[in-house]
């Protein structure tokens, strides 16, 4: 009898562990959750906000390549590493497959596509919350811009080269139907979108999140891209004139001190979610350094304050403004800041009254006199509209160098062919080709490519 | 009863026609061949009329006969079955020799099988040739000694991986990896080791003793792996540890310490000839003659850096084991401590293991027994090939007229002195940079059998499989790499289960029809939790604990889990010994497969036939010939993803928590699967004295996991899905010769060679992806080297020459192409034991190639003259300098030295080399004492012997050795970045003493 006890017991134990096999096959899940149970209440539609952020925090966006990229391609920085697709960037002739590219690609749909499920879910779950859509619209403008002018041809007002749009979340069959705007309805969809945010974001002086503000300063920058310089005026006017922000005395204030008086949003990073750009800044020998003729030289003769963030060791100039080593994470990346609504204000005017550039001029030396007090730019020095761009030029690379805008600037300015000798197509970067061949060709590359 | 009335029709049939022929008596006398004394109860049947007798008390026997028979089988429990052939006599005398005719059985997937049984393609290796490795691991004694198998060692890092490819590489982004079963407990077979990247990956399976192995059957076509369903298709090592022997208790002792060093280097240039290399670079471009002058070689330092970061290593490893038992519980224990200092300073690996199996018999129907094992293991690794803190690499650019010491005995800086390349000191780096890890390792398995009645047997077993990787870097304070120091601290804990519930059943019906049924059903779940942490700022280089840093820059945990559950059965069948036909199935459910998708059915089928067998077959020197055949499905699973779309927890912002879209759902996510079909031929001739075994196969696998595209819109670059198909085909040749056999001499050889096929018949997109210095691509191999092509050097101006495949005037990537594949396409060994009185001689000869590789460490000392920031590249080697380009009409290989940007060197083919090479892998001899004088020391057995391992190598290779890889830390890697050598460490070659004793 003991036997059969005994087997009984075993065949009773396996019985009880089949009854429990069906948990064997389930998934189970740690730092993730599935997907259809993410965003379920108000709670967790907020947490999606935050996301969006962390998205922003990408090493390949703005805690990272993004920022490098447009000082490689706008010639104020070496590719001084081992990373092919920084070289590329470097020389401004860009192949399609180039890894930064499609990362980037990437990078700013997963901001856009993540706003609109953000967006959709509201509606769905009936949570109505101010904050969260308004920023959640600001997120969707500031992915669909970047897309524009890293890949449309957003100088061309006219130019059927704009960007695919998405208003709605797609998953990966509906992205395959998607195809470009013109860059005309791609600027209405971001200007709109701010323009939402803005009537539903409030004042509130944060640096590290979204406010009225920021929306109002992108806006600002959003205009001056697409050429409605009385509105690029505007709203630099808005923000210049908010008494939340003043620009710093020293300079170099901004990288020193968090969410100084002159910041408008910056990215924080802070300890494990670090920022990505010392990684590339500092290491030994830096993947990206700053270049010496074209830009370290002149700042560097001027002992502007301007230029104490590089570190010349002779052969190769260290980016400092995140950090002095790569262990260094803690950096914050600066989104907007004050001193660019100045630039962005002198800009604007200069091109409304390019006869007249006294109040640009004005606009261009509070930023400069900040730093050099005793060598503002005299009007006798600027004889005319080029030489003013010239100016500025110059002065937005000192003020915002390695944050995000040198290639823009020297693109919009319609300097690029001039400076890097490239030809005109060039000045637009390609579709990433895999994009293209995914989508069989609804995603149009760009002429010449 | 619906059988035995289909049988009861066979044999009316078969009496039927037996009844045909005229008939003739035959009788004869059955003899015991030692004591001569007449044979009872022995059985004597005609297979011809399946007829049959048996002997009475005097041995005798009689049996009426047919005209066309021509044999008689004579069998007798305790004896060697007979067959009589059939002369003009009609009365005969039979000897029969005691003792059972070994009628060899092999493992298979949950069971046992006669050999002569067996349909499918495997082979097993015993013991004795495992354990005369002196390696950490036991692959490595299985290195050459299997056709199929491809064995190769990535480096020469002791306790390091080691790529085992079972019939080519059939996966892309899944493990290629085989399924190692031991004891019938799957063993997790990954890297998870969490340091540098770029350090060797830890071998999991040197935590196993390689004494403690009695065999290992190697399973390869479909028909003996998919009884492994979902976790076959690149093959199953099956493990049989050693278990106890009713009898006296025997005690073994083995011990060998073992000498290893470098197989070996490429020789460098010393400061004068370095100096002199750069002066005539700067004078071709018109510098000059003395411009390098500045280079410093009045101290004459001449380091020669090999001697630097090279040593003897020396091994030492002690076996004790115990194993006896009485009728009902028999025992095996075991303790071992193996402890190799690496051929590289900074390198070492130690094991301390112990098993303990055990089996009870309770009675005729109960048994039981448990398998238990514990390792440790010590893991001292460095990082090496692809980085830029590596050992190997940071010495290959070493300037010759830099020490390794200052004069006040601290290390010496490349910064200070001439050369680029180098960021660190490597001695530095192998002697403070620490990176150690420590494997424990918990098997432990019960099993209880139950007779349930005559020939249907019932097992269940349970088994718990623990697994624990702690590990520590730090990398001091003041040194190039790290100003402030950084450390990491990273374990890893894995925890599998498995419920194992099979029946078997055999039975042998009439004479002829022998069945084998086979059923189980089991559950397997594993978990696994990881958590890792860097810091930086230290105090002081005298810890290297993590809770001492003053910042940690990161801290991560994680946790796995995959379950899986699988109901199999097998069939076998087996008519009067001729005929064999085997169907297996199974069916698998993983967690890691999409709700569509979450069972995959994996059959196969084989057939075989022993033509020896049959009657017309009169052949008296074929003692075995045997074709088979088999065809079947098998599948891989071993993703290290699944199906589920996530949002990640971790999208934290400003000290909030957030969330954000981490992957995409694929519901339809499922097994990749191979089909593999597969026919052999087994020859035994002069009584299986000689062994041929020739085998054909062709697997086509299917549904390859892949990381497919997917519109960037969504936000995602890629989700896994199922698209993509590998072809890899191939030869096996086997051979096996016993050529001397008698009293004094013994010589057997055996040879082994595999030709190997594969090819990517489809990828996605628009069919292929570009890597670095590789491709895949449809029509190509895995791991096809892309390279831009070097087309030589102008005899005229002593230019290198490079192929502008765009014709852009421009050579950079975009002029790569295909130029070869890393891949081997023949592989085998050559194995000879010769054994004189009391000595015996073993040579093990390995061989491989039709493979290149791309010797990128020579991009680093062999480029030509070639300064950055206006100081040398690095350091080159004595054959550039020469044979370095000097005068117009010369015709050379090693282009003209220039400073100049124009002649540095690129990913290119000029450093692409075949990777063929022969190698002498053991050569042993050993002395065994006669039994009688060792009785008076107490002793059953002692053998001495002394042993070289890689004593010699052929080859053209110029780097180390060809047996190199590098970027083998992930599973994919393993598959499609072979065949590439950047600062990876060699193998070593090894002399061994040691010996074995019994008491």
């Amino acid at each position: 009898m003991k036997r059969i006890h005994f087997y009984i017991l075993t065949l009773s134990l396996s019985l009880n562990i089949l009854t429990g096999c069906d948990n064997v096959l389930d998934v189970e899940l740690d730092y993730e959750i599935k997907s259809t149970e993410a965003i379920t209440d108000d709670v967790s539609l907020r947490s999606a906000v935050i996301g969006l952020y962390s998205e922003m925090q990408s090493s390949t966006y703005y805690g990272g390549e993004f920022v490098v990229a447009q000082a490689l391609t706008g010639g104020i920085a070496d590719a001084t590493g081992f990373r092919e697709r920084f070289s590329q960037l470097a020389n401004a002739i860009i192949p399609s497959s180039n890894s930064y590219i499609e990362n980037s690609w990437v990078d700013f749909y997963a901001l856009v596509n993540s706003s609109n499920l953000v967006l959709e879910k509201m509606d769905e779950l009936g949570i109505e919350d101010s904050n969260a859509k308004g920023s959640a619209l600001f997120f969707r403008a500031l992915g669909h811009f970047d897309a524009l002018r890293q890949f449309g041809e957003f100088t061309n007002s006219s130019s059927a080269y704009g960007i695919p749009v998405l208003t709605t979340f797609v998953d990966a069959q509906s992205a395959l139907a998607v195809s470009r705007f013109s860059v005309a309805d791609s600027f209405n969809q971001i200007i709109t979108d701010l323009n939402d945010a803005i009537s539903l974001l409030e004042y509130d002086g944060d640096r590290y999140f979204v406010s009225r503000a920021t929306a109002e300063a992108l806006l600002a920058r959003v205009y001056l891209y697409q050429g409605n310089y009385p509105m690029a005026d505007q709203l630099a006017t808005d923000v210049i004139s908010n008494s939340d922000y003043s620009l710093n005395t020293d300079f170099n204030d901004i990288y020193d001190i968090e969410g100084s008086g002159e910041s408008i949003f910056e990215l924080q990073f802070q300890g494990v979610n670090g920022n990505g750009l010392t990684e590339l800044l500092s290491v030994s020998p830096p993947e990206v350094s700053a270049n010496y003729n074209d830009f370290f030289k002149d700042i560097d003769a001027d002992d502007d304050p301007r230029s104490f963030r590089f570190y010349d060791t002779g052969s190769v100039i260290y980016v400092d403004k995140y950090g002095t080593s790569d262990n260094d994470v803690e950096g914050n990346a600066i989104i907007l800041k004050l001193s660019e609504m100045y630039l962005i204000r002198a800009e604007a005017r200069a091109r409304q009254t390019p006869t007249n550039l006294t109040t640009a001029l004005d606009d261009l030396n509070e930023v400069r006199t900040r730093s050099l007090p005793s060598q503002p730019i005299l009007e006798a020095d600027i004889p005319d509209y080029d030489a003013f761009v010239d100016a500025l030029i110059e002065e937005r690379a000192r003020e915002l160098a390695f944050e995000g805008h040198r290639w823009f600037d020297i693109v919009r300015l319609g300097r690029a062919e001039s400076l890097l000798g490239i030809p005109a197509y060039r000045t637009v970067y390609p579709i990433p080709q895999r994009e293209v061949s995914i989508s069989k060709g609804v995603i149009v590359q760009n002429p010449q490519y | 009863m619906k059988l035995n009335y289909h049988l009861l029709i066979i044999f009316l049939l078969c009496a039927m026609s037996s009844n045909i022929y005229a008939q003739k008596i035959i009788t004869g006398t059955i003899l015991d061949s030692n004591t001569n004394e007449p044979l009872f109860g022995a059985t004597v049947i005609n297979p011809i009329t399946k007829t049959g007798t048996v002997t009475d008390f005097d041995g005798r026997f009689s049996i009426e006969t047919v005209n066309s028979s021509t044999f008689l089988e004579i069998s007798l429990i305790g004896y060697q079955t007979y067959t009589l052939k059939l002369t003009d006599k009609t009365d005969y005398q039979v000897a029969l020799i005691s003792g059972e005719a070994l009628d060899e059985v092999v493992i298979v997937g949950y069971g046992t099988q006669s050999k002569k049984d067996v349909s499918g393609s495997m082979q097993t290796i015993k013991t004795e040739d495992i354990s005369k490795s002196a390696s950490s691991s036991f692959e490595n004694a299985l290195q050459g000694q299997a056709s199929g198998v491809n064995i190769s060692s990535a480096s020469g890092t002791p306790g390091g991986a080691v790529n085992i490819n079972i019939r080519g590489v059939s996966s892309i982004s899944a493990s290629s990896q085989p399924l190692f079963i031991i004891d019938g407990v799957p063993m997790v077979s990954r890297n998870n080791s969490a340091l540098n990247s770029n350090i060797q990956p830890a071998n999991p399976l040197a935590d196993i003793n390689p004494n403690d192995i009695e065999s290992v059957t190697i399973l390869k076509d479909a028909a003996a792996a998919s009884i492994y369903g979902s976790r076959g298709a690149n093959g199953v090592i099956l493990i049989t540890t050693k278990r106890g022997e009713t009898g006296k208790t025997l005690v073994n002792v083995g011990f060998y310490t073992g000498f290893s060093e470098i197989t070996s280097t490429p020789k460098m240039a010393n400061s004068n000839t370095f100096k002199e290399f750069f002066n005539t670079a700067a004078e071709f471009d018109g510098l000059g003659t003395d411009y390098f002058d500045w280079i410093d070689t009045s101290n004459g330092v001449n380091t020669n850096i090999y001697d630097e970061i090279l040593r003897t290593g020396i091994t030492n490893n002690l076996d004790i084991s115990a194993r006896g038992g009485s009728e009902k519980t028999k025992f095996y224990i075991s303790g071992n401590y193996y402890d190799q200092e690496g051929i590289q300073i900074g390198q070492g690996f130690k094991r301390l293991s112990s098993r303990l199996n055990l089996d009870h018999t309770i009675n005729d129907k109960f048994k039981l027994g448990t398998t238990i094992f514990i390792n440790r293991s010590n893991h001292q690794r460095t990082i090496n090939e692809n980085d830029e803190y590596g050992v190997i690499t940071n010495a290959q650019g070493w300037d010759p007229t830099a020490p390794i010491y200052n004069a006040d005995g601290s290390y010496a800086n490349p910064f200070s002195y001439n050369t680029w390349w180098p960021l660190e000191n490597p001695v530095l780096i192998a002697n403070e940079y620490k990176n150690e890890s420590q494997s424990t390792r918990l098997q432990s398995s019960a099993y209880l059998e139950y007779k349930v009645i005559p020939n249907l047997k019932f097992r269940s077993a349970f088994s718990i499989e623990y697994s624990n990787f702690v590990e520590e870097s730090f990398v001091p304070v003041g040194t190039n790499k790290s100003d402030e120091g950084e450390a990491i601290f990273a374990t890893y804990e894995e925890t599998t289960w498995q419920l194992e519930n099979t029946l078997n059943y055999n039975k042998t019906f009439g004479y002829k029809h022998s069945v084998g049924l086979t059923g189980g059903w089991t559950l397997q779940e594993t978990k696994s939790q990881a958590s890792d942490q860097s810091g930086i700022g230290f105090a002081t280089n005298n810890t290297s604990s993590i809770s001492a840093a003053s910042t940690i820059i990161s801290s991560t945990t994680g946790k796995n889990q995959f379950g899986l559950q699988s109901f199999f059965g097998r069939a076998n069948y087996t008519y009067d010994n001729r005929y064999i036909a085997s169907f297996t199935l199974r069916a698998d459910g993983s967690s890691r497969f999409g709700k569509n998708n979450q069972y995959g059915y994996f059959p196969s089928g084989s057939l075989a036939w022993r033509i020896n067998k049959e009657n017309f077959f009169s052949v008296e020197q074929i003692s075995n010939l045997k074709i088979r055949t088999s065809y079947g499905i098998t599948g891989n699973q071993e993703i290290s993803s699944n199906w589920v779309g996530t949002h990640s927890l971790r999208a934290s912002y400003n000290g909030i928590p957030g969330i954000a879209p981490n992957r995409l759902e694929n519901e339809n996510l499922g097994w990749e699967q191979t089909k593999q079909f597969n026919i052999g031929l087994d020859l035994g001739l002069f009584e299986n004295r000689f062994n041929l075994t020739f085998d054909y196969f062709n697997k086509q696998t299917e549904d390859l996991l892949l990381s497919a595209d997917v519109s960037g819109l969504t936000g995602f670059s890629s989700v896994f899905q199922n698209v993509g198909e590998i072809e890899n085909s191939g030869l096996e040749f086997n051979l096996n010769a016993l050529i001397i056999d008698n009293d004094k001499i013994k010589w057997n050889s055996s040879f082994n060679i595999s030709l190997l096929d594969n090819k990517i018949i489809k990828l996605l997109n628009n069919g292929e992806i570009i890597g670095r210095n590789h491709i895949l691509q449809e029509g190509e191999s895995v791991s096809t080297l892309f390279l831009i092509k070097s087309l030589g050097v102008d005899p005229q101006t002593g230019d290198a020459l490079f192929e502008d495949v765009n014709n852009d005037g421009i050579i950079d990537f975009d002029d790569r192409q295909i130029v070869g594949s890393a891949l081997p396409d023949y592989f085998g060994g050559w194995t000879n034991t010769f054994s004189y009185k009391n000595l015996s001689l073993t040579a093990n000869f390995q061989f491989s190639g039709g493979n290149k590789i791309f010797n990128q460490s020579r991009h680093t000392y062999e480029n030509f003259g070639f300064t950055r920031s206006g100081i040398p590249y690095g350091n080159i080697s004595q054959r550039v300098y020469d044979n370095y380009w000097r005068t117009p009409g010369q015709i050379t290989d090693v282009p003209r030295p220039s400073t100049e940007s124009g002649q540095m060197q690129r990913f290119s083919s000029q450093f692409l080399e075949d990777g063929d090479y022969i190698r002498l892998k053991t050569l042993r001899l050993g002395y065994t004492f006669n039994a009688d004088k060792l009785k008076t020391l107490g002793l059953s057995n002692l053998s001495l012997y002394i042993q070289g391992q890689n004593l010699f190598t052929i080859t053209n290779y110029l780097g180390f050795d060809p047996e190199a890889s590098t970027n083998t830390s992930s599973q994919e890697d393993l598959n499609v970045l072979q065949g590439e050598d950047f600062g990876t460490l060699g193998q070593a070659r090894t002399l061994t003493i040691g010996f074995t004793t019994t008491f």
